[in-house]
């Protein structure tokens, strides 16, 4: 028989159930009729001719029976009864159904809505033709720095690439557009080609708009921030002062090949006004595009070559030892690296499922107890124990598909929700710098949400399947179940459960403490009313003179680094008779310690050492101790040692200190960790530093104000304005984060736990209640049988608790090693936890417990 | 010659004592092979398939029904067999069955595999 007729064959027993069962029917019929009209016709009785013939055929429904063994459709079949079964059972037992597939749904919700997270960034291809194709390249020198190309060098690649692969250099660039801080690429000419992007306006790049300020919008900014105006090409926008024509808008969907999606495109050589040296010596990442029959290996030997001939003239530490070329199909390359980085959440958020799974399994445990009568019947009918267990496993995998569609919806929810939530609760400042990935679910998210409600229905529903069939046959008939081991499933399954909450709040009020503790820091600065401004360097003069003139402002100062936002440069100091401390250090004008109210011993620096460096330094208290302890250092001559060449702190060669500066915080995070700090003088005019302004009302108010001045002004001239509070909190808001999605899942977790408690309590009520009833007979007090009631819980707990703590500890050191700032062990979060998670286990057991209080003994004993 | 005992026919025939005669009942594989032999000669329902074999084994063979229904629906499944729905001598709508050139193959091999059985069989019966 040919494949399609045996496929048509079966197919047809399926579908066509019914007609396939009728013609077996009258076949067999049809067999005893002739048998019957043979026997009529040696003479027999029409009825007894029709009794011998159905004697001598035997059992039609045996026979029928093997008949559709043949048609090897038989486990198809029992499957479809299994289901009808296992429908007509739950359609008896709703709010067992809903539960089961409400507590799965949250649990694959919560899983799903992780997931979405990770595909957007690392399993889906980017919107572009062929993008496995699409690599980025780095490479490694001997010294082992893992280094980035030359814009100049580019074309030395592309020559010898030619037949291997299409090259494109790009770099980040960040500026305000159309007065909101956005994020782009500055590009070469071919980019747009090698990515295959298409334009949805106008045109992209083309090769002569190398040198030409140009910009190619993205879909999302066009649509968000220009209302999608067809007629904005064309157009000229100003960035960083500089006017630059919109030739064109990408194709919707593409935001560039990065975690944070791009704003803007423009021709890596256009004039970049801030770029001190030649944008040919900047360093550009690379784009390359393989050929269809060209490996990767065969790029990166070319590449290899070409990088050898090209630093042939640098010292041996910068030639190359290897080049590494990292797929650019999806924003973040599927590795090893990539799956540690989303394991702490991925983790979390099993262990939510798994939580919700052994509610399940506790819930079917109990109602497989409840059936044992239904199930011994079948045994003894002589079902076979793994029919049944298959029957009991359907019942799951019915309860799955519904959990699916739920599980989906809450993946969808959670998703909308914490998207608003991070924006909501962002420094209202930092939210214009933030994009987020498109998060829409798509057909893996719901692969992926089948997936898990089905593996974990199966789980869930193959152990309680096995525990409750594991019985005698003539036990289960007669209702004794007395069997102990599915008690002793389900008291593991609490301890587990116990285990995963305590571990889950333990951590949630480690990171609750960290929050609080940065919350409360103090910086030693006046961050509340002061705001910085980054200005172009062509822009300085008149932006300060702006500033000057403008009325809310109470003072202004300059400074290199913006404290708590950037991190300061080091340089080696030496006292005339130390040696050599590492110290940090800053550029700062003189009423730099007014504006940020840092209290000054000695004097501010003068006019004439603002602009000429003119060998003064202030330096932070615990500079002042390290290198002078014990002796005043007003006065002192400092000698600095620049470690490099490049160092900005090379001019500034021997110095006397002029005055001793409060210790004060450096970066957010620092706060209280006192550094030794100098500050050397720079006049707020001097290239490379932002302005430091003090305000009178609301500094939010003010800030938006004077962006708006300027920006009105001076088009272009300033790159950020940002109240310094925004740097406090935007260094705090990772922890809260943290903690808040740390405390949800924590208090989902004991939520499940208490509810997994009380079951098994029930049950257990329920199960020894004439036992109870005996000891209240013989005397036993409410007190005794409370506790008799609670022990079994309280062991519980101390297991699970002590077990999630060890876990618990164990996790919280690995992020101490981690995270900066977090404290390897905290007695108080712990025991806080650890307290909480037995509060809320003894509460779920006591109202169970009170049951078996109140137990009636002659009520118990005449039970059965 | 190499006889490979082949499982299916080395547990041949099993005799049962019957009150009127000795009748043999059929085991599965022997089964097949009388069935396809007996739709050489043209298509047959099932009923007359049972009664053919009977009749020229004179009554010796007797076809189990239980066992014939399911083995028709096997060979077909096999493809050695195909059926279709005719009018019988009845006058009722039956189920006739025909061979496949597939089973005509079979027959063939069967055929001649049997006959190399049987005759080594016989061979030991009489010179051992």
């Amino acid at each position: 028989m040919s494949i399609r007729a045996f496929l048509y064959r079966r197919l047809r027993a399926l579908v066509r159930r019914r007609a396939v069962e009728s013609e077996l029917a009258e076949e067999l019929d049809f067999h005893i009729q002739m048998q019957a009209r043979k026997h009529r016709e040696a003479g027999f009785s029409d009825d007894e001719a029709l009794h011998r013939a159905r004697l001598e055929f035997g059992n039609v429904e045996l026979v029928k029976e093997d008949a559709r063994d043949v048609r090897g459709t038989g486990p198809i079949e029992d499957f479809a009864a299994d289901v009808r079964y296992a429908w007509r059972c739950l359609r008896r037992a709703p709010i067992f159904a809903l539960s089961v597939i409400l507590t799965i749904g949250l649990g694959v919700g919560l899983n799903t809505s992780v997931f979405t997270i990770f595909d957007a960034y690392v399993l889906r291809p980017f919107d572009v033709p062929d993008p496995y194709s699409l690599y980025s390249v780095q490479w490694l020198d001997r010294a082992g720095h893992v280094r980035d190309f030359i814009l100049r060098d580019v074309a030395s690649f592309q020559a010898p690439l030619a037949e291997v692969a299409d090259v494109a250099a790009y770099t980040t660039f960040s500026a305000r557009l159309n007065t909101l801080p956005a994020t782009g690429d500055a590009v070469s000419a071919n980019y747009f080609q090698t990515a295959g992007v298409k334009p949805a306006l106008g045109r992209t790049l083309i090769g002569a708009d190398e040198y030409s300020p140009v910009l190619v919008l993205s879909h999302a900014v066009w649509q968000r921030w220009f209302g999608s105006d067809s007629s904005i090409v064309g157009k000229a926008l100003p960035i960083r002062g500089t006017p630059f024509r919109v030739v064109g808008v990408a194709q919707q969907g593409f935001d560039g090949f990065f975690k944070k999606p791009r704003d803007f495109w423009m021709p890596i050589a256009a004039p970049r006004v801030d770029s001190s040296r030649s944008a040919l010596e900047g360093p550009v990442s690379l784009l390359v595009r393989l050929a269809p029959q060209a490996s990767p290996a065969r790029a990166r030997a070319i590449f290899a070559a070409a990088l050898r001939t090209a630093t042939r003239t640098e010292p041996d530490s910068s030639q190359p030892l290897r080049v590494f070329l990292n797929s650019r199909a999806t924003r973040i390359d599927l590795s090893v690296g990539a799956l540690f980085a989303f394991a702490p959440l991925t983790l979390a958020f099993a262990l939510i499922l798994a939580l919700a799974c052994a509610n399940v399994a506790n819930m079917l445990l109990a109602r497989g107890i409840a059936r044992q009568r239904e199930l011994g019947t079948r045994l003894a009918l002589g079902a076979s124990r793994s029919r049944i267990v298959r029957q009991l496993v359907t019942e799951c995998v019915v309860l799955a598909l519904p959990a699916v569609a739920v599980g989906f919806a809450i993946a969808w929810l959670v998703v909308r929700i914490g998207v608003a939530t991070l924006f909501a609760t962002l420094p209202p400042d930092l939210a214009g710098f933030v994009r987020l990935v498109p998060l829409h679910p798509d057909i893996r998210v719901f692969g992926f949400a089948i997936i898990a409600s089905t593996a974990s229905a199966f789980l869930v529903g193959l152990t309680p399947a096995l525990e409750t069939t594991r019985l005698a046959v003539v036990d289960a008939i007669r209702g004794n179940f007395a069997g102990k081991s599915p008690s002793r499933f389900r008291a593991l399954l609490v301890t587990g459960q116990i285990t995963v909450a305590t571990l889950l709040l333990a951590i949630a009020a480690v990171l609750l403490r960290e929050a609080a503790r940065l919350g409360r820091m103090e910086t030693g600065l006046r961050t509340h009313d002061v705001i910085s401004v980054e200005v172009q360097d062509r822009f300085r003069s008149p932006v300060f003179a702006a500033l000057q003139q403008k009325q809310p402002i109470e003072a202004i100062g300059s400074a290199a680094a913006l404290p708590l936002d950037m991190r300061f440069p080091t340089t080696m100091a030496m006292a005339s008779d130390s040696t050599a401390v590492r110290v940090l250090y800053n550029r700062v004008s003189a009423s730099y310690f007014d504006v940020l109210g840092i209290p000054l011993v000695g004097r501010a620096f003068t006019s004439a050492e603002e602009h000429d460096g003119g060998g003064a330094v202030i330096v932070s208290e615990t500079a002042a101790r390290r290198l002078w302890p014990g002796v005043n250092p007003l006065g002192r001559a400092v000698r600095l040692q620049p470690q490099a060449a490049q160092d900005p702190a090379a001019r500034f060669k021997d110095a006397r200190v002029v005055g001793i500066a409060h210790d004060v915080a450096v970066s957010s995070i620092d706060a209280g960790r006192n550094r030794a700090v100098f500050y050397f003088p720079q006049h707020p005019s001097m290239s490379g530093c932002c302005f430091l302004v003090r305000v009178r009302g609301d500094p939010i108010v003010t800030k938006d104000t004077i962006a708006a001045d300027l920006d009105r002004l001076l088009p272009g001239s300033i790159d950020r304005v940002d109240v310094l509070d925004t740097f406090v909190a935007a260094a705090v808001y990772p922890y809260r984060a943290a903690y808040w999605v740390a405390l949800a899942l924590g208090l989902l977790a004991l939520a499940l736990t208490v509810i997994g408690v009380y079951g098994v309590v029930a049950y257990v009520v329920t199960q020894r209640v004439r036992e109870v009833g005996v000891r209240i007979a013989l005397g036993a007090t409410a007190g005794d049988v409370l506790g008799l009631m609670l022990r079994q819980t309280v062991r519980h707990t101390a297991v699970g608790a002590l077990i999630g703590g060890v876990i618990g500890f164990g996790v919280v050191r690995v992020m101490a090693s981690e995270i900066q700032s977090v404290p390897a062990f905290d007695a108080v979060a712990f025991a806080g936890a650890i307290g909480v998670v037995f509060v809320a286990c003894l509460a779920a057991a006591f109202l169970p417990a009170g049951r078996a209080v109140r137990t009636d003994p002659t009520i118990a004993l005449r039970q059965d | 010659l190499v006889l490979t005992f082949d499982t299916k026919h080395a547990i041949l025939l099993v005799s049962t004592t019957d009150t009127m005669t000795t009748r043999l009942d059929l085991l599965q594989g022997t089964l097949d092979l009388l069935i396809l032999r007996t739709l050489d000669s043209g298509a047959r329902h099932g009923w007359a398939i049972s009664e053919r074999i009977q009749e020229t084994s004179r009554d010796v063979l007797q076809v189990n029904q239980g066992s014939l229904y399911p083995a028709l629906h096997r060979l077909e499944e096999q493809g050695w067999i195909s059926s279709t729905w005719g009018v019988s001598e009845l006058g009722r709508r039956a189920r006739f069955y025909q061979l496949t050139a597939a089973g005509r193959r079979q027959l063939r091999d069967e055929a001649e595999q049997w006959e190399q059985f049987a005759a080594a069989v016989g061979r030991v019966m009489r010179f051992a």
